[in-house]
């Protein structure tokens, strides 16, 4: 395999992986709203309306982060990595 | 000739310009305790909002295509950071969706959800490609990765649908933040609101737009944590704190407030000065409303477990001053509700 097909190999398990996550939290948690409402998660709020409201959302920023990262990793590692602009 | 300067100092500029605007807003204070009227400082905050914004997008204006629609590429990561920040907190989500929420509740929540998780398909299916494929635009990209018009159309197509909900609630929040600022028909204000917005984006593209919105950015976070540390406060300190941060989430929440003030609920009334226990009692007796409490009489109200008639009076005048107007006919309540609905959602489709 070449060079750019590993790379490609590697981003694509990574792309995958992160719309797993997005999927779970965006929509996956919210087809069980109605049961999860009826428990009481953080600060006394119910699991839902928390998730919709800070769950999901700072999920989202941090895998957001996770995922730049992580790309970037793949990327100097298979010296793709364009990071001259600072 | 200011670029390669200005890249270099960005940090510095932003810091001076940061400064520029606490000293404003202290200007502004001082103003306001010298007797400038609210109307005069919203005009002045708007003034020196688009003065900025207009001297920023005449100072990077371009010709050059890669300047125009990418910024030349050489935005550092952290300001091209707050400048997407600062897309994610603009006038959609700072008036309509925060005013969509406060008017029809849980359902709109939704959109936060959507809105934040965008940025995650952004990321990992569409930025990075475009970047290789070294496309200024979606179209172009979905042109030149699939090849031929069609696609390009189809791209141009869903982009305009889907960006036009968006649009539609961000022109209305220009048209109302310039309407209450100007004091001046919606009708109009709009029209102010969009060649203000041409004139600084149409001359510097991309380049001028960015270097806007990391300004917009810091004037956000500084008006989001202001109204965050104002919630801690009164957690930590009680009832007059607690009174203080109502106040300033009535602000926030809607520009209206003023005029919708009769149909609202009690809870109004704690930013007013009357305790929360007070309001408690008065819902328990099912008065739940402004104009509830003016249809009652008095005499009623003190008849009420708890509230003496000292309390009653105060609430009464509380209500009083908030709708001065007594009686209104149907025609203005049904005009004033249609503002309403106007300026809350901002956006028809919903």
């Amino acid at each position: 395999m070449s060079n750019a097909q590993k790379h490609w190999e590697k981003t694509r398990s990574l792309l995958f992986v992160t719309l797993a996550i997005w999927f779970v939290f965006s929509i996956g948690i919210f087809l069980f709203a109605a049961e999860m409402n009826e428990v009481t998660g953080p600060f006394g709020y119910p699991w839902t309306y928390w998730f919709t409201c800070q769950g999901s959302l700072g999920i989202f920023v941090i895998l957001c982060f996770w995922f730049a990262n992580r790309q970037e990793k793949i990327d100097e590692e298979f010296g793709f990595n364009e990071r001259e602009d600072g | 000739m200011i670029k390669g300067k200005f890249i270099d100092n960005l940090p510095k500029v932003y810091g001076i310009y940061t400064g520029g605007f606490i000293g404003f807003i202290i200007l502004m204070a001082i103003g306001e305790q010298m007797g400038m009227t609210a109307k005069a400082i919203g005009v002045a905050f708007v003034a020196f909002t688009i003065f900025i914004y207009a001297l920023i997008g005449y100072l990077s204006r371009t010709a050059q295509a890669d300047a125009y629609y990418v910024a030349g590429r050489q935005v550092p990561t952290v300001f091209n950071g707050m400048a997407t920040a600062a897309d994610w907190m603009s006038g959609a989500s700072f008036v309509a969706m925060a005013g969509g929420i406060y008017f029809k509740g849980y359902g709109y929540m939704a959109l936060l959800v959507g809105w934040t998780g965008g940025y995650i398909l952004v990321a990992t299916l569409l930025a990075p490609y475009l970047r290789k494929f070294g496309c200024y635009t979606v179209p172009d990209f979905v042109g030149t990765r699939y090849g031929g018009n069609a696609a390009r159309l189809l791209a141009v197509i869903v982009l305009t649908v889907a960006s036009f909900t968006y649009v539609t609630a961000q022109i209305n929040a220009t048209g109302t933040i310039a309407s209450v600022a100007l004091d001046i028909p919606f009708q109009y204000a709009v029209y102010v609101g969009l060649v203000s917005i041409l004139l600084c984006s149409m001359l510097g593209g991309m380049r001028g737009v960015t270097w806007t919105q990391v300004a917009q950015y810091i004037v956000l976070i500084i008006a989001y944590n202001h109204n965050y540390y104002c919630k801690i406060t009164a957690l930590s300190a009680q009832d007059k704190a607690q009174m203080y941060a109502g106040a300033v989430e009535e602000q926030e929440v809607s520009y209206d407030s003023e005029q919708t003030v009769d149909f609202q609920d009690v809870d109004l009334l704690q930013s007013h000065g009357i305790n929360v226990a007070d309001i408690k009692k008065l819902k328990g007796a099912g008065i739940c409303t402004i104009k509830g409490i003016l249809m009652t009489t008095a005499k009623k109200l003190c008849n009420i477990k708890g509230l003496s008639e000292a309390k009653v009076e105060k609430i009464k005048d509380v209500c009083k001053t908030l709708c001065d107007s007594g009686f209104v006919t149907a025609f203005e309540v049904s005009e004033r509700r249609k503002s309403i609905f106007k300026i809350s959602t901002g956006n028809f489709w919903f």
